[in-house]
This record gives structure tokens, sequence and C-alpha cells, in this order.
């Protein structure tokens, strides 16, 4: 499986890269803002993405919808600060699946993958 | 309006980011209206709010308490890059989770980095700006939160 990490954050990148489990995912890729993730969504077949949603040039929001409109079938866990519960039906509508919130320990992390990854 | 519930919106969300991702709880000291001294840090970034409110959410901090934070996030390298980074993600955190009480209206920015110093000149163009003292692992960092409908009950 492929595994696409998008957040304007290096810090919280590497986190999820250090969080994750190396044996469910070949590769692992990573991108600062939704343009620059849709631009190597189109290049490449992506099992999940992990989609921050505040970021620069593109948010995380008009990535998903880009990303359901490309490839109804990619799994995307959006990861924000964003507490309120307007961003979290938002994301939904627009066709993510998962929704954590930051700051998150490495538990809540495996968690939210693994429930992406049971209906893969 | 904010009042002083909402103030402690902003240290609720600093005490939880420390939490969760040090494993070690702060001691946030009595917030104080902001005065003609600036507050240093070696890093600070910035977290533009618009929408329902104007102003700006700030996180300050000295290089060793980051490279030490950096480190209890199991992160080997400490460059200035990293550094820079993590303070935009701690303002970020702190002012998106903020978003649970004050609601989607509560827009923010992504984080932008700026000369460590926050100008207190600056501030007082908005209504009321509030300094946020936190101490953590023997470190002192600053959130400053300057809004233009932010006050305090009393």
């Amino acid at each position: 499986m492929k595994l696409l990490i998008v957040d304007d954050s290096l810090v919280i990148r590497r986190s999820i890269e250090r969080m994750i489990k190396p044996d469910f995912f070949k590769s692992i890729h990573s991108a600062q803002n939704g343009a620059i993730a849709l631009k190597l969504f189109k290049s490449s077949p992506f099992d999940i993405v992990t989609m921050d949603i505040t970021m620069p040039e593109m948010d995380g929001l008009t990535c998903i919808e880009s990303m359901i409109r490309l490839r109804p079938s990619i799994r995307i866990l959006v990861i924000t600060a964003l507490a309120d519960k307007g961003t979290a039906v938002e994301a939904v509508k627009r066709g993510a699946q998962g929704f954590l919130l930051k700051p998150f320990t490495n538990d809540a992390m495996s968690e939210a993958l693994n429930d992406l990854l049971e209906d893969v | 309006m904010i009042k002083e519930n909402n103030l402690k919106t902003f240290i609720q969300g600093t005490q939880n980011y420390f939490s969760s991702v040090t494993g070690s709880k702060p001691e946030i000291g009595t917030p104080y209206e902001a005065d003609e001294n600036q507050i240093h840090g070696d890093f600070t970034a910035s977290i533009g709010i618009t929408g329902n409110q104007r102003g700006n959410v700030f996180f300050t901090a000295k290089r060793d308490m980051l490279k030490t934070l950096l480190s209890q996030m199991g992160e080997y390298s400490a460059d200035e890059e990293l550094l820079g980074d993590v303070v935009g993600e701690i303002a970020n955190t702190i002012a998106g989770n903020a978003r649970e009480d004050l609601g989607s209206g509560f827009m923010i920015s992504p984080p932008h980095l700026q000369n460590g110093k926050i100008n207190l000149e600056h501030l007082y163009q908005q209504d009321s700006s509030f300094i946020i003292p936190i101490h953590w692992k023997g470190y002192a960092c600053f959130v400053v939160i300057s809004l233009n409908e932010i006050q305090l009950n009393n």
C-alpha cells in the first residue's frame, strides 16, 4: 500500500512517518500543501492519504474534494487542529473517512489508521 | 465577545498540547494584559484570525526549550527549519483547538514565522491583548492572544 502525508508542518509530517507501522506501507510520500499533494496524487496510485486542513496555496478540504473526484475509492484521514464539529462534518461531506484531532498521541494515530485500513 | 471563560479555552488548549505531545503538563501562570514590555523568544509564530474576530494568536519560545520539546517528540534533529516549524505548529494547534468553544467563525490562517520578539505596540491596535505565561520543564514560553473583541469579565 502507498501512503501520502499532507501537512504544511515538517514536524508533523515526520511525526506521522515515525508513528506508522512500516509493514503496512511499501512507500510513503509527503507534501506540504494541497496543490503539491494533488500533483503527486495524479501521478501515483496512493491508497491512503492523511490530510491537514489549514495549509497555504490549497487547503485540505479543497484537496479532498479534488482527490475524491479523481479516485472515489481513496481513503482519506483528516488530521487537523480545527476542533469544531463543523470542520469534521464538512470533511466527511467532501469525502474523508476518518478524522483525527491535533495534538494526537501515537495510540490515537494507530487507532485512526487501523480504522481506515479495515475498509481497504 | 470573548470573556474570561474563553481565555480559559486558550489556556486549556496550551495545557492539552504539552500534555499530549510530551506527556508532561506545563504550569500556566496568571494571564495579564500586555504592557509596554516586549516579549522575547528566539522563535515566534503568529496565526492571523479573521471571521467573527480579528487579530492574532502568537506563540514564542527560546531555542533551548524548543530543542528539548523536539527531543521529547522523538526528533533526532533540531535544525533551524524544525525549530521554526514547531513554534508554528504549536500556535496553529492552540488557535485551531479554540474553535471547539469559539466555533467555526473563528477562522485561522497558516502560521507565519517572524522575528523572535513580539512588538506589543502593534498589539495596542487591538481592543485587548493578553499574555499567558507558560512554564514547562524549567523553561518559560508565552502564548499571546490579541483580538479585537477579547475582554475579561472582571
